[in-house]
């Protein structure tokens, strides 16, 4: 049986250990209407995101500023954060019915977003059969999408 | 002429090498979120380590004793070993963090996939602390390293609305959309960032191995009190670049390629090659020092023979201790785990395991048994126990700000 005496800096640092997590816990946020469309909003930004760093990299890359190992480097970085947010919203099952159509659009805009992404990486490699401005294009219409369903899961 | 040159070499040794990977990764996510309005933790960072190292480098000119000798000596077994528990491992995992942010580097230069990289790149690290002299090693990285002042090029070449950048610096707020834990928990990782351990490990270790006396005070502060400060500069630059092309965009840091997209914007591919070389340096060469640090701490708790000025058969445990420690993160890095992320734990966890490092030199260097007259003055105890009380709230703070912020998320 340990002694007392040496028992007080273990229960001391437990005690330490227990307040630093319940402190953590009761600063986090409270409201549960209001994590339901945070878990909607989150990936979308996460996406928009990957899309203004793809239309950055092709901007560089149109201008010659930016050599294609990095160009090429951020694209995949940037489809690998589109699609993660695209894992995370598919995994969402919301509960009310605005925040399923919402979901419903988020998923659509983000899946376009990927594609959008997926596009300028070929471009910068060479492979693609659209030209820069197609690409811009693409991926400012997946920015757009992005944003329409940000308002619309924020307004569920 | 001789000794301007070698304080010149330390001055530009200590810009260059004062960036690691949670310098780079740390200040760009900031930046990119916060603007400038966390540059006051750049600067407060600063000064602790300027004050902790040129103490450190004190106790080790004037006792002739590094940071993990004194501290088992003045703690004890007991409570050195607790210590060296801690900081050990927090420095492998900041040393998987600098393996992984050398192959990440390499990506860029190459389009190679990461993971093809770091075998190669824990293979290097491991062959340069082998066959390299000491003073080759830090001078060459420190001084490749100084290429990174090309952000500070491209800062100035974007053009940014000074006034607004410096406005939002001396007057921080934590921006409207951003919780409060979430402000603070960057906050802490950006302390953490400029005050990771195994910077004053390496430091206090490197003056036993350049065999410093107290001839070499003078030195010692020069590189401190002139290096850091100019190499912070180069972290509030990168927060900067951050800031002014990628905050306005919307773009989240989250990979090491958005961090050069701002100087390619400023500079094209000249300033983007510039900063590739600088970021592979600055990794490679905090690379080779935490693991030094793994190989120290290990060394001078257990009284073993240590340091590069013995031949590696005079010190085999020290270099077999750096061997595993390197295979380890590479091992670890293997596992598909994200660099960036590790980087982003590392530097918590720095922050969290600060105290155990910090107090044990304060004590020292004010202890007349060791430093005679070369104690702490008045100023220097005073802001040493103020740092004090940062360094512990930071620590205690790190991780319920973790869980409140959701690791910043």
């Amino acid at each position: 049986m340990p002694s007392p005496r040496r028992a007080r800096p273990a229960r001391a640092t437990a005690a330490w250990a227990a307040v630093a997590v319940v402190g953590g816990c009761a600063l986090g946020p409270g409201s549960a209407d209001g994590y339901e469309a945070r878990t909607l909003t989150d990936p979308v930004d996460e996406a928009a995101s990957a899309v203004a760093t793809g239309t950055l990299v092709v901007e560089l890359a149109v201008r010659d500023r930016a050599f294609a190992t990095v160009a090429d480097t951020a694209l995949l970085d940037a489809i690998g954060d589109a699609g993660g947010a695209q894992s995370t919203l598919a995994a969402d099952v919301p509960r009310d019915p605005p925040l399923v159509a919402a979901r419903h659009e988020a998923v659509v805009a983000v899946a376009q977003a990927v594609a959008a992404l997926a596009d300028a990486r070929a471009w910068v490699n060479r492979t693609a059969d659209r030209d820069a401005a197609e690409v811009l294009d693409a991926l400012s219409s997946a920015a757009d999408a992005l944003d329409a369903a940000v308002a619309r899961a924020e307004r569920a | 002429m001789k000794r301007l040159v070698a304080v010149a070499l330390g001055i530009l040794t200590a810009i260059g090498g004062f960036v690691d990977i949670g310098d780079l990764v740390t200040n760009a996510v900031v930046g990119a979120r916060f603007g400038m309005s966390l540059a006051w933790v750049v600067v407060v960072g600063v000064v602790g380590i300027c004050l902790f190292a040129q103490m450190s480098g004190r106790v080790a000119a004037v006792s002739g004793r590094a940071t993990f000798e004194v501290i088992r000596e003045r703690l004890g077994p007991r409570a050195g070993g607790a210590n060296l528990i801690a900081s050990f491992a927090v420095t492998v995992l900041t040393l998987t963090a600098e393996i992984g942010g050398i192959a990440l580097a390499l990506q860029l230069a190459s389009s190679v996939e990461p993971r093809l990289w770091i075998p190669f790149a824990g293979l290097a690290v491991w062959l340069v602390l082998w066959r390299v002299k000491f003073s080759v090693l830090e001078n060459v990285t420190g001084l490749l390293g100084l290429t990174l002042v090309v952000f500070a090029v491209a800062l100035a070449q974007l053009g940014p609305d000074w006034g607004a950048l410096v406005d939002e610096a001396v007057r921080p707020s934590i921006p409207a959309q951003e919780p409060a834990p979430t402000y603070w928990y960057y906050a802490v990782a950006l302390f953490g960032a400029a005050m990771t351990p195994y910077e004053v490990f390496f430091f206090s270790s490197g003056a036993r191995e350049e065999r410093w006396t107290t001839k070499d005070l003078a030195t010692s502060r020069a590189n401190v009190l002139v290096g850091f400060p100019l190499g912070g500069v180069l972290s509030l630059a990168i927060a900067g670049c951050a800031a002014v092309v990628l905050l306005p965009r919307q773009i989240d840091v989250t990979s090491l390629s958005q961090i050069t997209l701002p100087v390619a914007l400023a500079g094209g591919k000249l300033a983007l090659a510039l900063a590739i070389l600088g970021i592979v340096a600055a990794t490679f060469g905090a690379a080779l020092e935490t693991a030094l640090s793994t190989g120290y701490t290990l060394a001078q708790f257990f009284g073993w023979s240590w340091g590069k000025f013995h031949r590696p058969a005079e010190a085999a445990r020290f270099h077999t201790a750096m061997g595993v420690a390197v295979l380890v993160g590479t091992l670890v890095l293997l596992t598909n785990v994200d660099p960036i992320a590790m980087t982003e734990y590392s530097v918590v966890f720095s922050a969290v395991a600060l105290p155990l490092t910090y107090l044990p030199i304060l004590l020292v260097a004010n202890d007349r048994q060791y430093m005679g007259e070369h104690v702490n003055g008045r100023f220097t105890n005073a802001l040493g126990l103020v740092y004090l009380v940062v360094i512990l709230a930071a620590s205690l703070a790190a991780i319920p700000l973790m869980i409140a912020s959701g690791a910043g998320q």
